[in-house]
């Protein structure tokens, strides 16, 4: 199914200099990161089942009419960024002032010089084969710059959005400056019910002191999707990670942080609450390179019907990294003797003087407490609600803005008394 | 003399204990992995047809096979044509009681601190003891038998009770489950085996000694125990291995039946030869141990401390196919210098209201890497069923390792997991108390280190939680300060 | 018994004691007074040779013998007892397996044999009477779920097991309830001897109500600044701190 001579041709024919650079490196990543696929992918039959839909992996970039994709949008957002089929649509996003986006090959040499330690230099097409596709098959980087000291109230939202039948690549490189902070949401958007891939690999770099939030959700129906996030952390620096994933024929989502310098902080959470025949998979790494930093990871989820939850989180704790704080927990529903959880949190530890721990939980609804509920007149269904929704407010309690908090809030209600509802 | 000489001296001087070999007049096969191989085993013990083909058969498969490369262990290329696959010590005819038995092998058994003769009188424990790689004696044999409790060694049950080794032998696991496993299928030379009939409760600890002795041979032997229907039997497994340069292979395999109502309790203190400081010699303990809840309200519960052993590859499981029954499994895994381990356990729960527990102890010093490896897989029709399992690492110094990989697959709905790790360093502040009272720092770790351990240590049958208590602070020691 | 002259320490660059100078002989009991922060817990610790700590000049003499070069284990054995203000927590190591590894190594250490189980059981029992202690909590871990009230009471135990010549209490008073205290004190009073010292370190005069001091030392930014009897205890609880600051 990975034809390779479709491979090698995307990489001949690529015209800008680096960017074949890294098309050529990574061809050559494909056998090694192809070797991880059995154990990476032991719950996910990604390939297996993307086989039959697609018989090429080339991408796609024919882009119907701006107007219909800007119907998309909705009026409440201020700032927005629209890409569709991984192209970036200047002409309809609107954008702050203070953050500079553009495709990477259209940057002057001095811009390059920015994104040049990053672009494909933190992600991990070394690691994952659908990484390493995505390195040889986008056609665009998106660069987003962020200036040093910039402090942004408020959201950009970027919409991915996915409108075609062949695989669609997105692909992006952060810098965010030193002291600056700002929140990125992201979605991805399907024009079709099922049966689309997309395929988007993200690099973040986060320089000294510097704050990111960054929220993603996906709800996309029956069609397949890989995100693969990337960070790289400079000193004193903060990220604050949330993915929240509702529906999906098979979604893996890689969040991959290197914690590279000292005090570096890190948060990843994450909420899933699925039914029917979704897949979601989360695979988590955190990388303690240097010492004194902490990492805090939660993720929970509701897993209904014939649906299947897979975790994986893993820890890494290098010997420099002495006085480390990592925590990570998993906690799921099981609501339906069809759907399955799959869990793997994974601990390696190399220094002395940490404090690391993990813990996961699988189980029901609690009864005694269903019961109580339900002593005090509240129906059956509207107490499942009421604790499947204070399950999920351990993760939205995390978020900081109100506006943003309440809007996420509002949505997995949304999702979570539709879950019930059947 | 200083201090810290004489802390070098203890340590150096109490470095491996047990390591020192005993000539006997040794029957070795030549080096090499082939069918006359094979043959040659199976007719040194007069073994009937139907065993010699199901030799042959995982040999064929064997050849198949390549070496598992899953692990978190560095484990050097080993050459399977330089192990002689069998060595035992001559014998001059059938031995038919203890007295009969070689006094320099007594004398062994008696450096190891197991005096077989001594086991004779006293109430307790019955011994089997398997050197190099056949069973030298069994004790207690008339008591026990006069209960219907068959305790042997593996070829005596190959001749005296075929179809019970029949019934069960590669039930648990198959010849063909993994590359260790199928080696052992192909070339075990001796073991133990144990059957409790229905309804008894064995009065005393069943007990093998395992020891390699012969150089340049691997030691390969199975241990099959049949729990009848509501019977109960504690049984404990010790090892250990003379100090010789090169790496000696142990692969094993352990098979254990729990018919309805029986309870098998499993105990191993396993204190093979590591290697040295530098990492030079040491055994290759790959080990396949699995037991079957086959009735209902059956248990089966593991207890291992794994303290020795150059490489330690196991993973003691339970399939819980009864309903109601229970699976157990308690380690504290030790590795000092460049010791490696990967180890852990597998609860498949497959009958309803199945229950597993878990709690491992893993403590790494030196150069050493430490890993827990565990899969907790609750089926669909496993209604009901429950597991908690605790994995915690403690870290001595920051040159070694400590990782944890549980694996938790849950397909259905009534069922309740709980998974709880942690990684830690002993506290200077823990230290500093035990200081402050007059305990220097080697004995103040080991005192933390076997506080640390309790909650598995205690499971250990009384004479054997003191040996084990001492064999922590042992292969700790010289690893602080 | 103790002499230390012109002692200062530190910890992480921090000067903490500043030339202290303090005698204890036989058979006295002192009391060392002081606002947080003062120094009180640092001399408590650097006397019992706690690592953190570095001794940048001055001297502790300990019986005849310059302490400096002992490690915490080595001074205990020469009879230096701390009884800690937060006594730690070691989880499966119960009281009594502890308190045996320790006689045992501090005997050993004096030339003396070890105890074997009949012997030590005896000495545990007739010890247990005075702090009125059970059974049941030395055989669980050590200060693992104790109460404020038990642990203390355990370091008292403790001393009385190891017998040693200079206790030092480090805010022992703290948390205890006035039964607790009572008892505690008890303890304290019935080990005194004419061979042995105590040094009772605390911020309230509570405490010398029980454990009445031959001295009491206040001591303030690293330094002994004032030395009176008991009743400068007294005086202090009345004026507090801020007096003797004044008066300096």
């Amino acid at each position: 199914m990975i034809d390779a001579s479709e491979l090698k041709d995307s990489v001949e024919n690529e015209n800008d200099l680096v960017t074949k650079e890294i098309k050529t490196k990574s061809l050559k990543n494909i056998a090694p990161s192809f070797k991880n696929y059995r154990e990476e992918y032991k719950y996910t039959p990604f390939i297996r089942r993307i086989e039959k839909k697609f018989s090429s992996f080339n991408p796609s970039s024919d882009i119907k009419n701006h107007e219909e994709y800007r119907e998309l949008i909705p009026d409440s957002e201020k700032y927005y960024i629209v890409i569709v089929n991984g192209s970036f649509l200047k002409q309809i996003s609107s954008l702050p002032v203070e953050i500079e986006i553009n495709n990477y090959k259209g940057l002057t040499k001095e811009n390059r010089e920015i994104f040049n330690s990053t672009y494909s230099k933190t992600d991990d097409s070394n690691f994952d084969i659908f990484s390493t596709i995505n390195s040889i098959q986008h056609q665009n980087c998106l660069t987003f710059r962020i200036n040093k000291s910039t402090v942004l109230d408020g959201k950009i939202s970027i919409y991915n959005i996915v409108d075609s039948k062949n695989p669609v690549y997105f692909r992006k490189c952060f810098h965010i400056g030193k002291n600056s902070k700002v929140s990125f949401s992201e979605k991805f958007i399907y024009t079709s019910h099922e049966s689309y891939f997309s395929n988007s690999v993200t690099e973040i770099f986060m320089d000294e002191n510097s704050n990111l939030n960054y929220f993603t959700d996906q709800n996309i129906n029956k069609n397949y999707h890989y995100n693969s996030i990337n960070v790289f952390q400079k000193k004193d620096s903060i990220s604050n990670f949330h993915t929240y994933s509702f529906s999906g024929a098979i979604i893996r989502n890689n969040l991959n942080i290197k914690l590279t310098e000292k005090n570096c902080y890190a948060n990843m959470y994450g909420f899933y609450a699925i039914k029917n025949s979704s897949h979601i998979d989360n695979h988590t790494s955190v990388d303690h390179i240097d010492e004194s930093s902490i990492s805090n990871e939660h993720y929970k989820g509701i897993v209904d019907k014939d649906s299947n939850g897979v975790f994986n989180g893993k820890i890494y704790v290098r010997q420099k990294a002495q006085k480390t704080n990592a925590f990570q927990a998993n906690n799921n529903i099981l609501l339906s003797d069809s759907a399955k959880v799959n869990t793997k949190p994974q601990l390696e530890i190399w220094a002395d003087d940490v404090k690391c721990s993990h813990g996961c939980t699988v189980g029901q609804l609690d009864e005694d407490a269903l019961f109580y509920l339900m002593s005090r007149g509240i129906s059956r269904k509207d107490a499942t609600s009421l604790l499947l929704s204070a399950f999920s407010t351990d993760i939205t309690d995390k978020i900081e803005d109100e506006d943003i908090r309440e809007n996420y809030e509002l949505m997995i209600l949304r999702e979570l008394e539709e879950l019930n509802h059947e | 003399m200083s201090k810290d000489d004489k802390i070098l001296k203890e340590f150096t001087s109490k470095e491996y204990e047990h390591g020192w070999s005993v000539d006997f007049d040794v029957d070795q096969a030549p080096k090499g992995l082939n069918e006359d191989i094979i043959k040659l085993i199976s007719s040194k013990k007069e073994e009937p047809k139907w065993l010699l083909d199901w030799r042959l058969k995982a040999f064929e498969h064997f050849k198949k096979m390549s070496e598992p490369e899953w692990s978190n262990l560095n484990i050097p290329k080993i050459d399977y044509q330089d192990i002689s696959y069998y060595s035992a010590p001559k014998k001059k005819k059938m031995l038919k009681s203890m007295d009969e038995v070689d006094p320099e092998l007594i004398e062994t058994f008696e450096k190891l601190g197991i005096s077989l003769l001594e086991q004779k009188r006293l109430s307790g424990v019955a011994v089997d003891a398997v050197i190099d790689s056949v069973s030298i004696g069994t004790t207690f044999k008339d008591k026990l038998s006069e209960l219907g409790i068959i305790f042997c060694s593996f070829s005596e049950a190959v001749k005296e009770y075929p179809e019970l080794v029949k019934k069960h032998l590669g039930k648990v696991i198959p010849a063909k489950d993994n590359y260790f496993a199928c080696l052992n299928s192909a070339v075990f030379s001796d073991g133990s085996f144990c059957y409790i009939p229905k309804g008894v409760r064995c009065p005393m600890e069943l007990s093998t000694y395992f020891r390699i002795n012969a150089s340049n041979t691997g030691q390969f032997e199975r241990t099959l125990i049949v729990a009848d229907e509501g019977s109960y039997v504690s049984y404990l497994e010790g090892c250990t291995a003379p100090m010789r340069d090169e790496n000696q292979l142990h692969a094993a395999v352990v098979e254990i039946h729990a018919e309805k109502d029986a309870e098998v309790k499993y105990s191993t203190v396993q204190n093979w030869y590591p290697g040295d400081k530098n990492g030079k010699g040491g055994i290759y303990n790959f080990v396949t141990k699995r037991g079957i809840c086959n009735g209902s309200n059956s248990k089966i519960s593991w207890t291992q401390v794994e303290t020795g052993s150059a490489i330690t590859w196991k993973y003691p499981s339970c399939i819980l196919r009864g309903d109601n029954s229970v699976g157990e499994f308690y380690s504290v895994a030790v590795t000092n210098n460049y010791q490696q381990a990967d180890t852990g356990t597998k609860m498949i729960h497959i009958g309803k209201n199945t229950k597993s527990k878990i709690i491992s102890k893993g403590i790494s010093a030196g150069h050493s890497h430490n890993s827990y490896r565990g899969h907790v897989n609750v089926l669909k029709r496993a209604k009901n069923s429950r597991n908690f399992s605790q994995c915690d690492s403690l870290l001595l110094g920051n040159k070694c390792g400590a990782h944890t990989f549980p694996y938790i697959d849950i397909e259905n709905k009534s069922s309740m997991v709980e998974h709880e790790a942690t990684t830690s360093k002993i506290g200077e502040d823990q230290i500093f108390y035990c200081l402050q009272r007059g305990i220097d720092e080697e004995n103040a770790i080991a005192l933390i280190v076997n506080g640390y351990a309790k909650e598995v240590l205690k499971q250990l049958p009384m004479e054997f939680s003191v040996e084990a208590q001492k064999l922590l602070s042992l292969t700790l020691e010289g690893s602080v300060g | 018994m103790l002499e230390i002259k012109n002692l200062h320490a530190s910890i992480d660059d921090t000067k903490i004691l500043k030339g202290l100078n303090l005698s204890v002989s036989a058979g006295e009991v002192h009391a060392i007074m002081g606002p947080n922060g003062s120094g009180k817990s640092t001399l408590a610790s650097v006397i019992a040779g706690r690592e953190d700590y570095d001794v940048t000049d001055g001297e502790i003499n300990f019986g005849g013998s310059e302490l400096s070069d002992l490690g915490p284990d080595e001074r205990a054995r020469e009879g230096i007892f701390l009884a800690f203000q937060y006594p730690v927590e070691i989880p499966g190591v119960s009281t009594t397996n502890f308190m045996k590894t320790a006689v045992n190594q501090v005997r050993e250490a004096n030339g003396e044999k070890p105890l074997d189980a009949v012997q030590f059981l005896k000495l545990m029992k007739e010890k247990m009477k005075l702090v009125n202690i059970k059974q049941e909590l030395l055989s669980r871990s050590i200060n693992e779920g104790f109460s404020g009230g038990e642990k203390k009471r355990n370091e008292i135990f403790q001393m009385a097991m190891l017998e040693p010549k200079l206790a030092i209490l480090d805010e022992t008073d703290s948390g205890l309830d006035i039964d607790a205290l009572k008892i505690v004190s008890n303890g304290v009073n019935a080990l005194k001897s004419n061979e042995n010292a105590t040094v009772v370190v605390t911020h309230y005069q509570r405490l010398l109500d029980y454990i009445v001091p031959d001295f009491v030392h206040v001591l303030m930014d690293g330094k002994i600044v004032k030395s009176g009897d008991k009743n400068l205890a007294l005086e202090l609880e009345e004026k507090g701190y801020d007096w003797i600051k004044v008066k300096n």
